[in-house]
């Protein structure tokens, strides 16, 4: 790999942390909204802040950097107690956490960045800071780190001694030091001792050690969590000193690594050491001192950093960093669909079956070199052993795709916090089964419909604190998000406890709008999935929110274009949940091979309905519209899958006698087909990538004797079935929409002959 | 190690060797090799520090071993700032490293030493 590629893949990752940081700010701030002491929830953010600002430095992104450094000085100030937490506060830091996620998608994405923007965000946050954090022009009351601590101020005397390889691990002093900084006053002595000469150098071994005085208010478990990253790869010594007591030297440590007070000590600052004159090498900057003895002999090693340079092998340099600073990372969008993060217990489970096939492998080779008949049964248990295997690596493969679906639902608290104020409702919001696991790409595609849904229940189902006062409910509404693993599928139910939908309302105005007919009746089932239909609304009222019948019918939509369904339940003031379910993952799917004359085809067990044997009886022509089925007391456009395919039947192929009743964007249809073959998973393979769009196809997929059948995408094939004849037309349900079978007229009761 | 080679600090060499914007542990054994190689050629090209946007421990480290070597060290502009603020961090540039980040204009401009011999003393740096 290039330097190049290195680098563009580390901005990658930096991208991917960087929104991680800001989702985690996010969600922090969300927690602090309701417990605004909460100081694990500041500090949280705060260590976000600050790592977005070290990597957005470390890669030049200097807005991105500029901004975060406002944002995390008063994060500082909310931390040290010096501002309190107020709703306003939160409301100007949500929205920086905003600004900052457009400023990182624009580093991304390298396109220009608001900048105006920035600066009103940045005054804002500057009127937050307490008088003393003004910007007055006296750079002592700046609520940098560096600032000296008021008297009875107290620290830490740290000793810092990494082992040899400490650097090869992808750890960086460099960077302990910038966090330690952020906790308060630092100063640093280094222990040079043990640097050997230029040509003696590893450059990869770590060959110094450090005693540094960090003067702080924070706490032993801060100040240790800094060097989290590097437990076991370093000595470490912590000592508290108190503002009062002169310090000495590190327990452990001397010589090179006294601490010293810098000339410029101010008062408030931890005594030091007053033995350190200035005279002494140990307080002699490295540098000052290479200079006075460029000419000299290098200096044997010394204790500390004298052990920590010898003999040391680097060894492979991974890439985990100091927690903040090092691992900066976030995503743009592009970044997002790019990588995924793995627990390491999923891949070792996929090692470990990796490691099985290989030996079923051998096993089989084994057998295959000696082979006589009276080893068959050997070959049939090698044989099953390698199918079980590979069903478990596959099983193994697809759970590393899959991840929780908090990464979708930790948008929600700030989504309901923000439209709640702005409608004026008192709203909680529950979250279920957080850890419940989709496919990325589910998760992915996901997002937008849950958006909508919960935008609803905020806007339409959710009543004002007073009209629920009045129906004797709590004032405060209730949404809650719930997640669950049920059978090959995930479902998801966005539930509320408002006023629920009127299903005689809902019939009347699909009346009025002529989507019903004026004397039909409809189930209620039915009546609730006409609030999925393009442009259908019942609200009174158009909001910003929602209200204009757009919005359920790309929920739709979207859930199945993912191969998913959506049901209503509701009660008429009790409330209504929208049950969302989805396959767990998009690249493999349970399919029921069928064929039509000598082709075959894989079609979604999903959308499989049912399957009938054909009733000529049944069959009815309809004028400009096609064929019929009349299955019990329904309808359903019949598609014969050989014209519709194209494929051409040999005398021998007789005539197809099998009606597969497929359901698929809301509507049903009948697919003749000749025969019904296995039931399998198959891989979907991408026609768009391997070959080009095929119309009625999703895509394709290998089978085992080494066939490519292709993948029938059950809505694509209704439109073509649709395409095939201009002149059917459909009825008043706006096509692809409708949830349920076409309504056509009545059958005819004689039987008729189809071709 | 023997006696450093190349002309001592102090002489001021005229063109600096300047190194690339990282100096980080992946690019280090390279530049290390460049730099013996200069050495060994008795061409002691000095350091330049003001391309540095990125410099680590590792980098740090060689930029000490180096200079201990006899290779001067150079800050030539406001820009080896990066350079000057991981070496101050580091309490490589004693004292005055801490005025580096973040101070006054002085101590953000860097510093040229005036004898040519690098970053020699707190003062060269104020």
């Amino acid at each position: 790999m290039s330097g190049s590629e290195i680098l563009e893949q580390l901005r990658g990752v930096f991208f991917e942390e960087a929104l991680e940081g800001l989702e985690t700010m996010e969600r922090s701030l969300m927690l602090l909204d309701d417990a605004p002491a909460d100081l694990d929830a500041i500090n949280q953010i705060f260590r976000a802040a600050h790592s977005i600002k070290g990597g957005a430095g470390s890669f030049g992104f200097e807005a991105v950097a500029r901004f975060t450094h406002g944002l995390e000085t008063v994060l500082d100030a909310l931390r040290s107690n010096a501002r309190a937490v107020d709703a306003a506060c939160i409301d100007t830091l949500l929205r920086s956490v905003d600004h900052l996620r457009s400023l990182v998608d624009g580093a991304a994405t390298d396109t220009s960045v608001d900048e105006a923007q920035s600066l009103a965000l940045t005054r804002e946050l500057e009127a937050l800071l307490p008088e003393q954090h003004d910007s007055d022009g006296d750079d002592e009351k700046k609520a940098t780190p560096d600032r000296p601590l008021d008297q009875g101020a107290f620290g830490y005397r740290i000793g810092f001694v990494p082992e040899p390889d400490l650097m090869a691990t992808g750890n960086d002093p460099v960077l302990i030091f910038r966090e330690l900084r952020t906790l308060g006053a630092l100063e640093v002595t280094p222990d040079t001792s043990g640097l050997p000469g230029l040509d003696d150098l590893d450059p990869e071994t770590m060959y110094l050690g450090w005693s540094l005085l960090l003067t702080t208010v924070a706490e032993e478990r801060a100040v240790r969590e800094v060097f989290e990253w590097v437990e076991g790869e370093c000595e470490l010594t912590l000592e508290r000193v108190e503002a009062a007591r002169p310090a000495g030297p590190p327990a452990g440590d001397e010589g090179p690594s006294a601490v010293r007070a810098p000339p410029e000590t101010k008062k408030g600052r931890l005594p030091v050491d007053p033995s350190s004159d200035g005279e002494g090498g140990s307080d002699r900057a490295p540098l000052d001192r290479a200079t006075e003895r460029s000419l000299a002999e290098d200096e044997p090693g010394r204790a500390g950093g004298g052990s920590a340079g010898e003999g040391a092998d680097p060894g492979p340099r991974p890439s985990n960093r100091p927690k903040d600073e090092a691992a900066p990372k976030a995503r743009g969008p592009k970044a997002e669909a790019a990588s995924i993060r793995v627990g390491t217990e999923k891949i070792d489970a996929l090692m470990d079956i990796v490691g099985e096939l290989v030996i079923t492998q051998s096993m089989l080779c084994q057998i295959e070199k000696e082979f006589d008949l009276g080893k068959l049964d050997k070959l049939r248990d090698g044989l099953g052993e390698l199918a079980r295997n590979t069903r478990e690596l596959q099983e193994s493969v697809m759970r590393i795709r899959m991840l929780p679906i908090s990464s979708v639902f930790s948008r929600f608290p700030r989504l309901v916090r923000d439209v709640r104020s702005s409608l004026g409702k008192r709203v909680e919001l529950e979250l279920v089964g957080e850890g419940t696991e989709v496919d990325k790409t589910v998760s992915e595609q996901l997002a937008d419909p849950l958006v909508h849904l919960v935008r609803n229940a905020l806007d339409h189902g959710l009543e004002a604190p007073e009209a629920r006062r009045e129906a004797g409910k709590p004032e405060t509404g209730r949404i809650r998000l719930a997640a669950r693993h049920q059978g090959g599928n995930i479902v998801i139910e966005v539930s509320d406890d408002g006023r629920g939908i009127d299903p005689e309302k809902v019939l009347a105005k699909a009346k009025s709008r002529g989507l019903v007919e004026k004397d039909e009746r409809l189930s209620e089932e039915r009546i609730y999935e006409l609030l999925f239909l393009p442009g259908f609304s019942t609200a009174d009222r158009v909001s910003a929110l929602s209200g204009r019948g757009v919005g359920l019918d790309v929920v739709a939509r979207n859930i199945r274009s993912l191969g998913g369904a959506i049901e209503t339940e509701s009660e008429l003031g009790r409330g209504t949940c929208f049950r969302i379910r989805l396959p767990l993952t998009l690249s493999i799917l349970d399919g029921q091979l069928l064929r039509v004359g000598s082709q075959i085809f894989v079609l979604p067990l999903l959308s499989i309905v049912e399957s009938v044997q054909v009733d000529d009886r049944h069959v009815n022509r309809v004028a400009g519209r096609g064929e019929i089925y009349r299955l019990r007391e329904h309808y359903i456009p019949m598609i014969r899958a050989d014209q519709v395919f194209g494929v051409k039947r040999g005398p021998e192929d007789g005539r197809s006698r099998l009606l597969v009743v497929v359901e698929g964007d809301g509507s049903r249809a009948g697919l003749l087909v000749d025969e019904l073959l296995d039931q399998q998973q198959v891989v979907v393979k991408s026609l768009e990538t391997n070959f080009r769009p095929v119309p009625g196809m999703s895509g394709a997929t290998i089978l085992g004797d080494g066939q490519v059948v292709l993948i029938v995408d059950v809505a694509g094939l209704m439109r073509l079935a649709r395409g095939h004849k201009p002149e059917d037309r459909e009825r008043k349900r706006p096509s692809g929409d409708g949830p349920n079978e076409m309504e056509i007229e009545p059958a005819r009761d004689e039987p008729r002959r189809t071709a | 190690m023997g006696a450093p080679r190349g002309p001592q600090p102090g002489l001021g060499p005229v063109e600096p060797l300047r190194w690339p914007a990282e100096v980080t542990i992946a690019e280090v054994r390279a530049l290390q090799a460049r730099l013996l190689e200069q050495l060994a050629l008795g061409e002691a090209p000095g350091l330049d520090l003001s391309q540095v946007r990125r410099l680590d421990a590792a980098g740090a480290q060689l930029v000490l071993a180096a200079h201990r070597s006899g290779v001067p060290l150079r800050a030539l502009s406001a820009e080896a700032r990066e350079a000057l603020e991981v070496l101050g961090l580091l309490g490589m540039l004693g004292s005055a490293a801490a005025a580096v980040d973040g101070a006054g204009p002085a101590e953000r401009e860097g510093h040229v030493d005036p004898r040519g011999t690098g970053l020699s003393s707190p003062e060269g740096v104020r």
